[in-house]
């Protein structure tokens, strides 16, 4: 902001104000979601959304605790699996109007930091979006035993300075 | 969408609370549980004769879930002299699972051996049954029958074997059935019976 311009033989007592600040680059996402696939030998694909927001440019991690859908069971014997593999998808909106994919990650890679995700978004930002993530399970040769089976897919959203 | 709002209200307060500080990249988590049912399940994978004496024909055929098995032994099953029952054996072979703890193995002759539908009063002494006997190995666990109803009379005298096996199965399993020899002639006719195998449910 600046004063008015002086007129002629007028004394210049003008002001000038600068007002600057900073807009902290946040990111936040919602408290988390769940899949179940109430029987794994029929219903082999699901979806959720995910809430998040970010207000600069950003990079998403999508990490599997253990690279697999993993049963407890202590009955393990023979020839059957006690795991499931997945492939992972997402669809990332964008504020103006455009998304990114992520295809299919496989969850055996997905232990490792940076296997899946998006380094950076080139700029682009998302306020109060939401995240399409789709999981399909990965058929088997071997039989799988029965229970019950569990996995953790931690989602990192960090704003790029 | 309440959670929605309720990120915005948390962005809202991030940005009032600015005063031109410097500001650290913010960095965000959340978890994605996946969790999957696997449920009970006995499968039949193949069910098909691997040995069957000669002239005694042996087919089958098998779903997912039932298998059903036809032994035609002709007229190998009686002395063709003297019309006594005589002792033949064979051999099925099943591959198949159950992916549980603690399921039921069964093996059921529903007629308690093969009888003849030819009732026909008869003068001496003649059988109307054939026993036999029928062992399933299952794994840990072996199932099996031993036919001893009455060679007199054809009624019905189921034998049954139910077990259960302990731990999750996946072999491939031999179901043997061996005919009784008989010491007195069979009435004439056509003998048979049912021979049923469960896997994951009793009978």
């Amino acid at each position: 902001m600046s004063g008015t311009a002086a007129r002629a033989g007028q004394v210049d007592s003008g002001l000038q104000v600068i007002v600057t600040g900073m807009v902290p680059s946040v990111c936040e996402v919602g408290t988390g979601a769940s899949l179940k696939f109430p029987d794994a030998k029929t219903v082999e694909e699901q979806q959720v959304e995910l809430p998040f927001s970010c207000n600069a440019p950003y990079s998403l991690s999508l990490v599997s605790e253990r690279g697999y859908l993993l049963t407890e069971s202590a009955d393990y014997y023979g020839a059957f699996s006690n795991t499931i593999e997945y492939e992972l998808g997402a669809r990332i909106p964008f504020d103006n109007g455009t998304f990114v994919v992520i295809s299919s990650c496989s969850s055996l890679n997905m232990p490792v930091i940076g296997s899946c995700g998006i380094t950076s978004t080139q700029g682009r930002t998302s306020i109060a979006q939401s995240a399409s993530l789709t999981v399909r399970l990965v058929d088997k040769r071997e039989p799988l035993l029965a229970g019950e089976y569990f996995d953790r897919v931690r989602v990192t959203l960090s704003a790029e300075i | 969408m309440r959670t929605m709002t309720a990120l915005n209200i948390m962005l809202a307060t991030a940005f009032a609370g600015i005063s031109g500080n410097a500001f650290a990249a913010s960095s965000a988590s959340a978890d994605l549980a996946l969790s999957a049912n696997v449920p009970n399940t006995c499968y039949i994978v193949s069910l098909a004769p691997t040995s069957t004496p000669s002239n005694v024909n042996g087919t089958s055929s098998s779903s997912t879930t039932s298998a059903a098995v036809t032994v035609s032994y002709q007229n190998e099953l009686a002395d063709a002299n003297t019309a006594n029952a005589l002792q033949k054996t064979v051999t099925y072979g099943l591959d198949a699972y159950c992916n549980y703890a603690s399921h039921n193995v069964a093996i059921k002759s529903v007629q308690g051996g093969l009888v003849t539908a030819n009732n026909q009063n008869t003068i001496g002494g003649f059988d109307h049954r054939i026993n036999y006997s029928a062992n399933f190995t299952w794994g840990s666990v072996t199932p099996s029958i031993t036919t001893t109803g009455n060679p007199d009379n054809g009624n019905a005298e189921p034998a049954v074997d139910n077990q259960v096996a302990a731990l999750p199965t996946n072999v491939n399993s031999t179901l043997t059935i061996t005919t009784v020899a008989g010491t007195r002639p069979l009435v004439a006719g056509t003998y048979g019976d049912t021979l049923r195998l469960s896997l994951g449910a009793s009978l």
